[in-house]
C-alpha cells in the first residue's frame, strides 16, 4: 500500500494528472460530436460539425502530447530521489471555500435579488478573508452595495434582479425609499 | 489639398462648444467604462445610442467616437494595474504591464500606454484622413477566403507570443476553439456541444469567459496565496514618458502603428488581432526578446500603440462599404442609418463636411483621451490604496453582474465562475489563459468564413491558395509561424548538434582514467 501511495504522489507531483483528464475529456467530446448526425448537409460538403471535430482532434492530440511529454518526464526521474513531502498547492481549501461563496452568490441572485444578494455576499467575503472589523464591514457592504446599484440601475440601466416572494417586495420598497423608481 | 480645406472644415465643427463637450464627455465615458472589467465601452456606445437620437448626426458619430477611442485605451487601466483587461484587446497589455506595476512602475507604465495609445490612434486617424478611398478598392477585393485567411492569422500569431511554453499555449488555442463552437453553427443552425441546453445553443460569450479566465481566476489565485498582493504598487499618478523615452520606443511605435492600421481596416480583425500580432513581432524583433513578460516597455508600448491604432482604419469599411468590422462600428452604422444616412461610396460626395467631421472628431479625440486617461487612471490608481478584501470583494460582485449582464441570465454566472476555475486550474499547470481567449474570439470568425468559402467554392480547400490575395495572407501566417519559432527549432538544433558531438568525441585520456 505504501508502494502504491508513493507512486500515486510521484504521478501527482509530475503533473500528469491534468493533461490525462484533458486527454480524456477531449476524446469524450470528440466521440459525441463524430456520432452526431449532421443536419442538411450535402455529401462531401463541409458540415456544421466538421469545425468542433476539426478543433477536437487537435485539443485531444495537444493534449496526448503533453501526457507523452510528461509520462517521459516521470520515468525519466524513476532512479532520482523521490520528493516524498509534496505538499497540496497551498491555500487549496480557501480557494474551494471562495468558490463555494461566489457560487452561493451567483445562486442568490435570482432568488434574493441582487441588493440583498450582494449585501450578504459583501459581508460574508470581507470575514471570510479576515477583514472582520464591525464598522468597517458593515459600511463596505452597504456602500459597496448602494454605489454599484446607483451606478446599473440610475446610469447604465442595466435591468438586475429583484428576487423572489418576500425579498422581492422588500428589494422593491427600498428602490423607492431611494428613489431608485 | 482639397482633403486639407475638408478637414479644416471638419476641425472647425469638432471644436463647436457643445460638438467638443459631447466628444470629452464620450471619451471620459469610454475611459470609464472600458477600465472596469465586465462593463466594456461596447455597453456604453450600444446605451449612449438612444441618447444620439436627438443629436444631430455629426454631434453623434463624434461622441461615439470618444466612447469607442477612450474605450480602447481604458481597457488598459485594468490590465496594467491589476492584471485584468477591461477589454479584450487590451489582454496583451497585461502581459508587461502588470509585471511593470508590481516592480513598482505603474506610473510609467501608465504613461506609456496613454502615450502609445494617442500615438497609435493618431497615425491611424490620420490614415483614414487620407486613405479611406484607396483602401476602400482594396477592400471591395476581399471574399470570405480572404477573410478565413485574416483570422488564420490572427490565430497564428499566438504562436509568437508563446514565450517558451509553445505546447501549452497551442492547447490553450485549441480548447478556446472548442469553446467557440459551441452553439449553434453559424451557417446550417445546427446545435454542437450544447447537451440539449437551450442556453448553450446560444454559445458562450467570449465576455463571460475573458471575465472569468482572467478576473475570477485572479481573486481566486489572491484566495490561494493567503490574501497577500506580491508588491505594493507605489504611486497614484501617471508619469508621462519623457523625449528620451518616446524616442527609445519610436521602433515599437513605428511597426505597431502600421500592424494596428492594416489589421483594423480588415472588417472582423479588429483590435485583439491588431494587438496580438504588434506584440508577436515586437517581441521577435526586439533586442530584449527574453525578457517580454518581466515587464519591457516595447512588450507594453506595442500592444497599446496597435489596439488604438486599429480604430480609425476600422472605420474605413464603415464609411466607405457600409461594412461594420466590429461590434464598435456595427452601433456606429446604427447612428447613422437612424439619421437617414447611408455609408458607401457616395458618402464622400454627398455628405462630405460630415466624413470629415468624423476624420477631425478621431484625430482630436485621440488628444483627450490622454487627459481623460490621466484622470481616470488617477482614480482607478487610488483603488489600489484599498484593503484587498474590499478591491477582491468589489471585483468579484462586478465581474458577476457583467457576466449577468450579457444576457441577464443567472446562468451566465456560473459559466463565468466555471472559466473562473479553469483559468486558475490553468495558472496552476503553467498554461496560458489568452491563447484560450483568442480561440474563443476568432475561433466562431474562421469557421463562419470557412464555411462560406467552401459553399462558394465547391468545397474545395485549394481556394485558399488559388485566390492571390488569400494565398499571400495564409503565406504570411506561414512566414510569421516559422519566423516565431525559429529562435526555439535553433536551439533544439544546437542542442541535438552538442549531443552528437559529445556522443562522437573520442574518450580523453582523463575520461579513460590513464
Amino acid at each position: 500500500m505504501a508502494g502504491i501511495g508513493r507512486h500515486w504522489r510521484r504521478i501527482v507531483s509530475s503533473g500528469l494528472c491534468g493533461p490525462v483528464a484533458g486527454t480524456l475529456v477531449s476524446l469524450l467530446l470528440l466521440y459525441h460530436v463524430s456520432t452526431a448526425q449532421a443536419v442538411g448537409v450535402p455529401p462531401g460538403a463541409y458540415g456544421p460539425l466538421s469545425w468542433p471535430l476539426f478543433a477536437l482532434i487537435l485539443l485531444a492530440a495537444g493534449m496526448g502530447l503533453l501526457c507523452a511529454f510528461r509520462a517521459r518526464e516521470l520515468l525519466r526521474r524513476g532512479s532520482a530521489p523521490f520528493d516524498a513531502d509534496r505538499q497540496p498547492a497551498p491555500g487549496t481549501a480557501r480557494v474551494v471555500l471562495a468558490i463555494g461563496l461566489i457560487a452561493l452568490y451567483g445562486a442568490a441572485f435570482v432568488y434574493a435579488g441582487f441588493l440583498f444578494a450582494t449585501l450578504a455576499f459583501l459581508a460574508a467575503w470581507l470575514a471570510f478573508t479576515h477583514y472582520r472589523r464591525p464598522l468597517a464591514l458593515t459600511l463596505v457592504s452597504v456602500l459597496g452595495t448602494l454605489a454599484p446599484l446607483y451606478l446599473l440601475t440610475k446610469v447604465v440601466h442595466m435591468p438586475l434582479p429583484r428576487g423572489v416572494g418576500v425579498l422581492e417586495l422588500a428589494t422593491i420598497q427600498l428602490y423607492q425609499w431611494l428613489r431608485l423608481f | 489639398m482639397e482633403v486639407f480645406s475638408h478637414l479644416a472644415i471638419g476641425l472647425g465643427n469638432v471644436f463647436g462648444p457643445w460638438t467638443f463637450a459631447l466628444m470629452l464627455l464620450g471619451t471620459f465615458v469610454g475611459v470609464v467604462a472600458g477600465a472596469l472589467p465586465g462593463i466594456s465601452f461596447v455597453n456604453a456606445m450600444v446605451l449612449a445610442l438612444p441618447f444620439t437620437y436627438v443629436m444631430a448626426p455629426a454631434q453623434a458619430m463624434v461622441f461615439l467616437t470618444g466612447i469607442y477611442v477612450g474605450g480602447i485605451f481604458g481597457g488598459s487601466i485594468s490590465s496594467i494595474l491589476i492584471n485584468i483587461p477591461g477589454v479584450p484587446s487590451s489582454m496583451p497589455s497585461a502581459w508587461d504591464g502588470y509585471p511593470m506595476t508590481r516592480k513598482g512602475l505603474a506610473a510609467k507604465a501608465l504613461g506609456i500606454a496613454v502615450t502609445c495609445s494617442a500615438v497609435g490612434g493618431t497615425f491611424s486617424g490620420l490614415l483614414m484622413t487620407f486613405g479611406s478611398q484607396p483602401f476602400a478598392r482594396f477592400a471591395l477585393r476581399f471574399g470570405s477566403p480572404e477573410f478565413f485567411a485574416a483570422t488564420v492569422l490572427g490565430l497564428v500569431s499566438i504562436v509568437a507570443i508563446a514565450q517558451g511554453r509553445m505546447l501549452a499555449s497551442i492547447i490553450s488555442l485549441f480548447a478556446g476553439l472548442v469553446v467557440g463552437a459551441v452553439g449553434l453553427d453559424p451557417m446550417y443552425g445546427q446545435p454542437r456541444l450544447t447537451f440539449g441546453s437551450e442556453l448553450l445553443e446560444s454559445g458562450i460569450d467570449f465576455v463571460v469567459v475573458l471575465v472569468g479566465m482572467f478576473a475570477i481566476s485572479e481573486v481566486l489565485w489572491w484566495v490561494a496565496e493567503g490574501g497577500k498582493k506580491a508588491e505594493v504598487v507605489s504611486g497614484t499618478h501617471t508619469r508621462m514618458p519623457t523625449l528620451g523615452e518616446i524616442y527609445r520606443l519610436k521602433g515599437t511605435m513605428a511597426r505597431s502603428s502600421v500592424i494596428g492600421s492594416v489589421i483594423g481596416a480588415i472588417p472582423g480583425a479588429g483590435a485583439v488581432v491588431g494587438a496580438v500580432i504588434a506584440y508577436g513581432v515586437e517581441r521577435q524583433v526586439s533586442a530584449r526578446r527574453e525578457e517580454f513578460g518581466t515587464g519591457v516597455e516595447e512588450g507594453l508600448a506595442a500592444p497599446e500603440t496597435a489596439n488604438n491604432a486599429t480604430t480609425g482604419t476600422a472605420t474605413i469599411p464603415l464609411l466607405t462599404l457600409g461594412i461594420p468590422g466590429s461590434a464598435a462600428t456595427a452601433i456606429m452604422l446604427a447612428s447613422l442609418t437612424v439619421h437617414g444616412i447611408q455609408p458607401g461610396p457616395a458618402l464622400f460626395l454627398s455628405s462630405t463636411e460630415l466624413v470629415y467631421t468624423i476624420f477631425a472628431g478621431y484625430l482630436v479625440a485621440n488628444v483627450l483621451m490622454i487627459f481623460a486617461g490621466l484622470i481616470v487612471a488617477r482614480g482607478f490608481a487610488t483603488l489600489m490604496q484599498i484593503p484587498e478584501p474590499v478591491l477582491f470583494g468589489f471585483i468579484s460582485v462586478l465581474c458577476l453582474v457583467g457576466a449577468f449582464g450579457v444576457r441577464n441570465n443567472v446562468s451566465d454566472v456560473f459559466i463565468c465562475l466555471g472559466f473562473g476555475m479553469l483559468g486558475y486550474a490553468f495558472r496552476r499547470m503553467d498554461i496560458p489563459v489568452a491563447p484560450l481567449i483568442l480561440g474563443v474570439i476568432l475561433g466562431p470568425l474562421a469557421e463562419r468564413y470557412f464555411l462560406t468559402s467552401m459553399m462558394s467554392h465547391g468545397n474545395q480547400l485549394s481556394v485558399f491558395l488559388t485566390r492571390p490575395l488569400s494565398a499571400s495572407i495564409l503565406a504570411l501566417a506561414a512566414a510569421f509561424l516559422l519566423w516565431s519559432l525559429w529562435p526555439e527549432l535553433r536551439g533544439w538544433l544546437a542542442q541535438r548538434t552538442a549531443g552528437n558531438l559529445a556522443r562522437r568525441r573520442p574518450a580523453s585520456r582523463a575520461d579513460r582514467g590513464t
